[in-house]
């Protein structure tokens, strides 16, 4: 009789163990997976934020106006030359803050948008949104740079690449005007250009990153000294 | 009082309860309705992503080479993580907690991922807002809290480390991230208030749809309680009407009934109802009878005896009286009645309820019935009456003859002339069975037939009965065996005399009936566990059998199988009816098969009483029986020598005869010639100091019969032996001479040599006790 209630005691035990450990691992299995998930979802926006803070490649600009460009210098003020790749996503940011710069210093500054085209790509590829965007900046002046040739004299190799020279060819700014891939807003290049433009000198930064597509190949961009 | 608050408690407990439960039920729905919606809203938003993912920045370039934008696949496989987790939950596990907080981070991180993809576009933001209003349909505060803190989070850590990417500026105040969040707050606490709202307006329709309910059951139940009372007078009502219907469906008939019923005021006894049965024997209507009180119908009663009669009932000491009386019709003619008389309401007066019935034919039929039962018994009196005179009457004469007979037997010579005493001898013994037969049947019939129990032993009985009817075998050249098969009772408890007179009535048939073979009588005990036991019997024969049709008539008195006049055998046809009905009340039963022409076997069974602590005998064979008749006739012929008798009998030739008999004993024999002159003698011889040794008396003589003189002898003190001789076989007439006073009984005719017997045995043992004395 009493081997009998020890087996069904012992057998009860074991049951209420199972069945606190089943709940144990009801409760544990839930929060475990709801963390696993914020750990994965955590390392995509860390990707994501790397990605979007990680600018092109970018090489020491021509410090003077290159004298076989083909595109016109205004003697009279700034000019503020852009290059650009039409398909670009993050070229879309940087033709807002060309445009913000436009509207902060009116006439006080010549712009040149040049729009990257490769060889043998139909006509009109370079006719995108981006295209219509800069060509509605009121005094810009938007080109096409086919092959990259102007790109290739002024060492421009990121898409969004912006270079302000003095009326007399001096280079004052060489980078980007976004803070970031693709996002507007406050940043060092706009700032500094501003400055350039509305006072003659700045006291920010002469060189920014550039956020943007790959304008040229990368063994053209990279052949000489590439910079990060 | 108590009582009363207690019980209003519970039903708030109940209902507070109750409503919890509905508001708890509401808001799981809630969860549950919720759960499923973003379920859908975040699938839609994941490919809404992808889309514009796919639409603002399909591909990244490198001069003229492209490739899919890392937009696409973010939006793809972190849009998938963001928004796959939460939709498992809210199809697997709708409703519970984890599930909307988990949609609630998801759908912040939605907003998140949104964000960037559209490149940070301010309109995005508003994802947020519109989310956090959407996750307010949860009616739940928490998850705003939960979504909000997740806000909260992003901003601080990306307003740390890239200010720009949340607050578009280069450089920003650590509370932009407080005055981002207070937006949300903001919406948030709007939110909260909807919320509480929400939650209070749910449990006011939960308390109200709880009351609703608890209203719905107290009316529910008050309408059942209504119901099974409502059905119960409505059945109570519907028995109510059947039995009124059944009662006046009763009455009609009895008012219709031939039955007289008479209902008259228990005070002014006045008639109030008479039923039509009643109205049309009296003779009077209705209305000369509600002028009338039954002392006008009864010519016996007067006003007072009626009063008289009836007080019991008006005080109640009886409930009913039957009467017998006499009931007087219009036309003057009177009809006896009984009546059953009883006291009742009728409406709101007390009444008397009179049933009566007319007793005229019954009581002529009770008077012919008594006629009738008279004539039988005078009729069945006559019959013993003939019955008992007419053996009296024959077997005087064949004591005569028979007696003569043998005495002749005794004195002739020639061979013709034994020939001729032994067939008178023979005629006389078959005329005196069938006497004994009649009688027999007769004492059956009438009921009136006595057995004997005692013990016997059925062996000796056996045996005596086939030495007995051995002589008729073997006088047919026919061989008469005996068998046992297994043991018998030694004894066994039955009428001894009657069971040998089956037996001889059977084997004597099976003799008759049978020319050549065998006869064989078997026996054995039937015992089983159970059962009576009971003995068993088998005649068998080897004779001309019985035709299977003529097997039950065989029975049947004054039958024979051969029932044709060409009959070959004799005899009155009563044997087999006797024995099967002696069968019968020896408790048993007698059967009979045969085969036409080659035999029959009678089967006879009767009851052996008890065998325990009886001895049972392996291996019986037939047993000597005692045929040493003849040599105690011889010493009986001499056994009398010096005793005195005397004979009472009328009867000349049985005078003759009896003395004749008991001279030759070696008796002194003294006549009297009727019961006066015996007594005379016998007293005489008394007083004189030599009585006689013995007095045989015959019951039936003139002047003073038998039994008279017996009973003056032993009221006078006479002691010595008196052996009543008499004609009547009857068994009653046996006891009634025992009761008068003889010391015992023998009938005639006289069988010689047991009235010898039977003289001296009572002589020797008068003649022991005068010694002793």
């Amino acid at each position: 009789m009493c081997t009998f209630f020890a087996q069904k005691t012992a057998s009860s035990g074991d049951e209420q163990m199972k069945l606190l450990h089943h709940l144990k691992t009801r409760w544990l299995v839930l929060p475990t997976l709801t963390l696993v998930w914020l750990g994965m979802v955590g390392i995509g926006l860390s990707w994501m934020w790397k990605y979007e803070a990680t600018p092109g490649v970018v090489t020491a600009a021509q410090m003077q106006w290159p004298d076989d460009s083909q595109i016109e210098r205004n003697p009279d003020c700034p000019t503020l030359v852009v290059f650009a790749h039409p398909h670009c996503p993050c070229t879309r940011a940087t033709i807002g803050e060309l445009a913000m710069v436009v509207d902060h210093c009116p006439e006080r500054v010549a712009v040149r948008v040049l729009f990257f085209k490769p060889p043998g790509f139909s006509a009109g590829w370079e006719k995108t949104d981006i295209w219509s965007s800069a060509g509605a900046i009121p005094g810009a002046k938007v080109v096409c740079d086919v092959n990259g040739t102007e790109a290739k004299r002024f060492r421009a190799t990121t898409s969004g690449h912006s270079l302000l020279y003095h009326q007399d060819g001096q280079l004052l700014f060489s980078g980007g005007i976004t803070g970031s891939r693709g996002h507007s807003g406050d940043n060092a290049g706009r700032s500094a250009i501003e400055s350039f433009v509305m006072n003659g000198q700045s006291n920010q930064q002469q060189q920014t990153f550039v956020f943007g597509c790959a304008l040229l190949e990368k063994e053209v961009a990279c052949g000489t000294e590439c910079q990060r | 009082m108590n009582s009363t608050i207690t019980r209003s408690g519970a039903l708030n407990n109940d209902l507070s309860k109750r409503s919890d439960d509905l508001l708890q039920s509401s808001r799981s729905s809630i969860y549950q309705r919720t759960d499923r919606l973003f379920a859908r809203l975040m699938v839609l938003q994941w490919i809404a992503g992808i889309i514009t993912a796919v639409w603002i920045s399909p591909k990244t370039w490198a001069g003229a080479y492209s490739e899919t934008h890392f937009h696409v696949w973010a939006a793809v496989i972190l849009g998938g993580v963001i928004t796959g987790f939460p939709v498992c939950l809210a199809l697997t596990r709708p409703g519970t907690t984890i599930t909307r907080h988990v949609i609630a981070i998801s759908q912040m991180l939605t907003s998140a991922l949104l964000i960037h993809l559209s490149g940070g576009r301010i309109e995005t933001h508003f994802h947020i807002f519109a989310s956090l209003a959407f996750l307010a349909s949860y009616r739940d505060w928490r998850v705003l809290v939960t979504a909000t803190i997740v806000v909260a989070a992003d901003h601080f850590i990306r307003g740390f480390f890239n200010p720009q990417s949340v607050f578009g500026v280069l450089t920003s105040s650590s509370w932009r991230v407080f005055e981002h969040s207070a937006w949300v707050v903001l919406e948030d606490i709007i939110l909260f208030i909807t919320i509480r709202q929400s939650v209070n307006e749910m449990r006011l329709v939960a308390q109200h749809r709880a009351s609703l309910e608890q209203t719905n059951k107290t009316v529910e139940s008050v309408v059942k309680a209504r119901t099974h009372e409502l059905e119960q007078q409505a059945r109570e009502l519907l028995k109510a009407k059947q039995t009124a219907e059944q009662l006046s469906a009763f009455g009609d008939i009895l008012d219709q009934s031939l039955n007289e019923i008479f209902i008259f005021d228990a005070e002014s006894l006045y008639f109030v109802h008479v039923n039509q049965g009643a109205k049309e024997n009296i003779g009077y209507s209705m209305e000369e009878l509600r002028r009338m009180t039954p002392v006008d119908i009864k010519p016996t009663q007067t006003a007072a005896s009626f009063a008289k009669l009836v007080a019991p009932l008006l005080d109640g000491t009886q409930s009913v009286l039957e009467i017998t009386t006499v009931h007087r019709r219009k036309d003057g003619s009177d009809y006896p009645v009984q009546i059953h008389l009883e006291r009742s309401v009728l409406g709101e007066r007390f009444v008397f309820v009179a049933m009566v019935l007319d007793i005229t034919e019954r009581q002529r039929i009770e008077t012919e019935l008594r006629v009738s039962r008279e004539r039988a018994v005078a009729a069945d009196r006559s019959k013993s009456e003939f019955l008992a005179n007419m053996s009296h009457e024959i077997r005087t004469p064949m004591t005569a003859i028979l007696g003569f007979t043998d005495i002749l037997l005794n004195n002739v010579e020639r061979p013709e002339n034994i020939d001729a005493i032994r067939t008178v001898k023979a005629n006389g013994e078959y005329l005196l069975e069938i006497i004994n037969d009649i009688l027999d049947l007769s004492k059956i019939e009438a009921g009136k037939f006595e057995l004997e129990q005692m013990e016997c032993c059925p062996q000796g009985i056996i045996a005596d009965v086939a030495s007995l009817m051995r002589v008729r075998a073997t006088a047919k050249g026919l061989a008469l065996n005996v068998q046992y098969e297994g043991p018998i009772p030694e004894t066994m408890q039955s009428d001894p005399t009657r069971l040998r007179q089956i037996l001889i009535n059977v084997v004597g048939n099976a003799i008759k009936f049978t020319e050549t073979g065998s006869v064989r009588i078997v026996t054995r005990l039937w015992n089983k566990m159970g059962e009576e036991p009971k003995l068993h019997i088998d005649v068998i024969d080897t004779g001309i059998g019985i035709p299977s049709g003529r097997i039950e008539q065989i029975f049947d008195p004054f039958t024979q199988a051969d029932g044709t006049t060409t009959r070959k055998f004799g005899g009155a046809g009563l044997g087999l009816s006797i024995s099967k009905r002696l069968v019968n009340f020896l408790g048993g039963e007698f059967s009979v098969s045969s085969t036409l022409g080659k035999g029959s076997t009678f089967s006879i069974t009767v009851s052996t009483g008890s065998l325990d602590n009886v001895n049972l005998i392996h291996g019986a064979v037939e047993a000597v029986a005692n045929n040493a008749v003849a040599e105690i006739a011889d010493a009986a012929e001499s056994s009398l020598h010096n005793y005195r008798i005397l004979l009472a009998e009328d009867g000349p030739d049985n005078q003759r005869l009896i003395s004749f008999v008991l001279k030759k004993a070696g008796a002194a024999v003294v006549l009297a010639d009727n019961g006066q002159i015996g007594f005379d003698l016998a007293t005489t011889a008394n007083s004189e100091g030599h009585p006689f040794d013995v007095i045989l008396m015959d019951m039936q003589m003139p002047v003073l019969d038998g039994y008279e003189a017996t009973r003056r002898l032993r009221e006078d003190g006479y002691t010595l032996p008196i052996i009543a001789l008499t004609a009547h076989a009857m068994a009653s007439d046996r006891q009634k001479c025992l009761d008068t006073g003889c010391d015992d009984y023998t009938t005639k005719p006289i069988d010689r040599r047991k009235l010898i017997e039977l003289v001296a045995s009572y002589a020797k043992k008068a003649e022991v006790e005068a010694a002793v004395w």
